[in-house]
């Protein structure tokens, strides 16, 4: 399981772009081009680098009718299978 | 050295070739792409080593490999290699063997073409172009999804291409060049001539006409999935993606549904 502690970023190979709350990547190397629905994108909206899996989710709690132990595994999870197509990067939060 | 000037999407290239047959050759190739008279944006040198080596009759594949960086634009191929400096708008093309030369200059033309065009705002996508009524409709979809069948069951209207287009704004809004470069369909007519851009569809094989609206995000993914070459490097992805949002903002993306026959223009008629 990936740690709430780190911080999520988008991979150098990948492009991303929000269209109408929903998000298209391109993953450069693989050329493989991907949807994500709301809630995704905006996961990816936030995965800027500067906020922890931890961060992500209370955003999330803050604008989806969630509950912060859901949207903590829903968040993690999401990142774990950006991070696995090479989608985001993820490394520890600054001064940790 | 013999030079040979096409214009294509408004973009003019001077091939400067230092082989007066293979010279003569591809301007009969690109014959209606001519422009002999337009103020070259690139000047692309190419040379032509060795004649006989390859025969012509045995089957080869072209491998081509694409790298940009600084604006550099570098292609290399079992056949020859080439580079183009975007800022310099100077390029090289060395051929090893005559008989690849044709499909090497194609090559070379249609990813100067694809890298360039991202630059100036435009996008070269893998469609089927047809215009009708001074209008044009852009088919697209992976290969098999039906760009020649499409494009057979329209030769009574002007055909742009079946298989790679390019489409940019002008005057802020997106028209439809035709391209010189050839699909499926090598005796298709080529039209060199642009219109204004009024349907895209995504076309998928089905046993009646029909169409869907997509929604923006499917349809952005869909038409930056058929922009090739580009999207391999992640900066230009994004560009790309920017030009595409404009496209699918101006001009709705739809769905076609067709069967074989030419009965999906009435479908489509009935959109407009």
């Amino acid at each position: 399981m990936l740690s709430p502690d780190v911080c999520p970023a988008p991979h150098p190979q990948a492009a991303g772009r929000m269209i109408d709350n929903e998000a298209v990547l391109v993953l450069a190397d693989s050329g493989q081009v991907m949807v994500l629905n709301e809630t995704g994108g905006r996961i990816w909206e936030l995965a800027d680098g500067t906020r922890t899996v931890t961060d992500i989710a209370r955003m999330i709690v803050e604008e989806y009718e969630v509950s912060e132990e859901q949207a903590l595994a829903d968040v993690q999870e999401f990142v774990y299978q950006l991070v696995e197509k090479q989608a985001l990067i993820v490394f520890p939060k600054e001064g940790q | 050295m013999d030079e040979v000037r096409i214009s294509v999407a408004g973009v003019c290239v001077a091939l400067r070739i230092n082989d007066a047959e293979v010279a003569e050759r591809t301007r009969a190739r690109y014959r209606e792409f001519l422009a002999p008279d337009t103020t070259p944006d690139f000047v692309i040198d190419v040379a032509v080593h060795g004649r006989e080596e390859v025969s012509p009759l045995m089957p080869r594949i072209l491998e081509v490999t694409t790298s940009f960086h600084d604006d550099i634009l570098t292609f290399e191929s079992s056949f020859g290699e080439g580079k183009a400096d975007f800022d310099a708008g100077y390029g090289m093309l060395s051929a090893a063997h005559l008989p690849m030369v044709r499909l090497l200059i194609e090559n070379y033309l249609r990813i100067l073409y694809a890298w360039y065009m991202v630059r100036i705002g435009g996008v070269l996508l893998h469609s089927a172009g047809v215009v009708k009524d001074k209008r044009a409709y852009l088919f697209f979809g992976p290969s098999g999804s039906g760009k020649s069948t499409i494009t057979r069951l329209s030769m009574e209207h002007v055909v742009l291409s079946d298989d790679i287009l390019i489409v940019r704004p002008v005057n802020g809004s997106f028209q439809v060049f035709g391209v010189p470069f050839r699909g499926e369909l090598v005796y298709a007519p080529r039209a060199n001539t642009r219109a204004p851009l009024v349907g895209i569809f995504r076309l998928r094989k089905a046993k009646e006409h029909r169409v869907e609206l997509l929604s923006p995000a499917r349809a952005l993914a869909e038409l930056v999935s058929c922009a090739p070459f580009v999207i391999t490097d992640a900066a230009m992805a994004q560009r790309v993606m920017k030009i595409c949002v404009e496209l699918v903002r101006q001009v709705p993306v739809k769905e076609l549904h067709f069967r074989k026959d030419s009965g999906f223009w009435r479908v489509i008629d009935a959109q407009s």
